[in-house]
C-alpha cells in the first residue's frame, strides 16, 4: 500500500516535471512540419547512432562512475534553465541559449547528446516548440554539433597554454553559435532558393538564426564559466572524482 | 581554475548588462521568435510549401507560465545539485577532523 502511494507520488512528480520542463519560446529550432520528409528521415538517420552511443555512455556513468551522476544532473538542469531564457535580439526577434557546452565539458560529448535530445523532445511534445518530425535535425544541430564543437575546442585549447576560464568561455559560446550555423545550413539545404543559389540561401537563414545569437552566445559562455568554476572547487576538494572533467 | 570574488561579480554584472542592453536600446523590438521569421522566409520563397505535420499538443495560453516554470525547474535543479555538493564537502571536512 505504502509502495503504491510512493509510486503514485513519483509518477505525479515525473509527469509534472515533464509538463513544466518544456518551453514555449518561438526560437531557434526547426518548426514541426517545416522540413520535407526526406530531410527529416536523413537527419534522424544521422542522429540516431550518436543518441544510441550516448545512452551507452550514460549507462556507463551510472555503473562505473556513480559520483558523476551529480554532474549529469547539473548539466541537465543547466540546459533546461538556459533554454528557457529568451532575449530580444537586434533584428527584432528573440532567441534563447542552449546550455550544451557545460555538459560537453563536464561529461563528454556523447552523454550530452542524450541530455540535449531529451530537452528537445520535451519542447517538441509539450510546448509546440520544434517538432517530432524535425527532432532528428534539431538534435543534430544542438545536441551533436553543439556538444562536439564545445568538446573539441575545450580539448584543443586545454593542450595549449590558454587560461582555463577563457577555454571554457570559448568552448561554450562557439558551441552555441555553431548550433545556429548548422540550423541555417539545414534550412538552406532543404529550401534552396533557386534565384540566389545555395550559399546565399544559407546566408539568409544565418541572418535569421545565427546573427541574433551572438550576444546570447557571450552570455552562455560567461554563465558556463561561472558554473564550471563552482564545480571545479568541489573537484579540488575531492568531492567529485578526479577523472571527471575531460580536462588536463 | 579559481575565479576571485571580484571576477565573479564583474561577470555577473556583465551578463546583466548584456540582458538589459537590448531591451533598453530596442524598446520597440517585438518578441517574435526567430522561427516565426524563418517560417515567413520559407513561405516567401516557396509559396506552395504547406507544413505537412502539426504539433500534436498546443499549449496555447499556458505558454508563458510553462516557460517560467521551466526556468524555475532549471535553476531549482542547479540549486539542489550544488546544495548536495556543499553538504557532502562539509561532511567530508568533519570526517577529516575527527580522524
Amino acid at each position: 500500500m505504502k509502495k503504491a502511494k510512493r509510486t503514485m507520488t513519483v509518477a505525479g512528480i515525473v509527469f509534472f516535471m515533464v509538463v513544466l520542463a518544456s518551453q514555449p519560446v518561438n526560437a531557434m529550432h526547426i518548426m514541426e512540419g517545416f522540413l520535407p520528409g526526406g530531410w527529416c528521415v536523413f537527419w534522424w538517420v544521422v542522429s540516431l547512432p550518436f543518441i544510441g552511443f550516448g545512452f551507452y555512455k550514460i549507462e556507463k556513468i551510472f555503473k562505473d562512475k556513480p559520483e558523476q551522476k551529480v554532474l549529469l544532473a547539473i548539466a541537465a538542469a543547466f540546459t533546461f534553465a538556459l533554454s528557457a531564457f529568451k532575449l530580444p535580439t537586434p533584428n527584432g526577434s528573440s532567441s534563447h541559449m542552449t546550455g550544451i557546452g557545460l555538459g560537453a565539458i563536464a561529461l563528454g560529448p556523447f552523454a550530452t547528446v542524450v541530455v540535449g535530445t531529451i530537452a528537445l523532445l520535451f519542447q517538441a511534445l509539450l510546448l509546440a516548440h520544434g517538432g517530432l518530425t524535425t527532432l532528428g535535425a534539431n538534435a543534430f544541430s544542438m545536441a551533436i554539433v553543439g556538444s562536439f564543437t564545445a568538446y573539441g575546442i575545450y580539448k584543443g585549447l586545454s593542450k595549449l597554454n590558454v587560461p582555463k576560464a577563457l577555454t571554457v568561455f570559448l568552448a561554450a559560446s562557439i558551441g552555441d553559435l555553431m548550433t545556429y550555423v548548422t540550423t541555417s545550413i539545414q534550412m538552406g539545404l532543404a529550401f534552396p532558393d533557386a534565384t540566389v543559389g545555395l550559399p546565399l540561401t544559407i546566408l539568409k537563414y544565418l541572418g535569421i538564426f545565427g546573427i541574433p545569437q551572438i550576444s546570447l552566445a557571450i552570455i552562455e559562455g560567461i554563465l558556463t564559466v561561472l558554473v564550471v568554476n563552482a564545480i571545479y572547487q568541489y573537484k579540488e576538494k575531492g568531492i567529485i572524482s578526479n577523472e571527471t572533467f575531460v580536462d588536463n | 581554475m579559481k575565479l576571485s570574488w571580484i571576477t565573479k561579480i564583474i561577470l555577473v554584472l556583465l551578463v546583466g548588462a548584456l540582458i538589459i542592453a537590448p531591451q533598453v536600446l530596442l524598446p520597440d523590438a517585438e518578441f517574435n521568435g526567430t522561427d516565426d521569421t524563418a517560417k515567413m522566409t520559407v513561405t516567401s520563397s516557396n509559396e506552395n510549401y504547406v507544413p505537412w505535420f502539426e504539433n500534436i499538443f498546443d499549449p496555447g495560453d499556458m505558454e508563458e507560465n510553462l516557460f517560467h516554470f521551466q526556468q524555475l525547474l532549471g535553476v531549482g535543479g542547479l540549486g539542489i545539485c550544488f546544495f548536495y555538493l556543499y553538504k557532502k564537502s562539509k561532511k567530508n571536512e568533519k570526517a577529516d577532523k575527527s580522524v
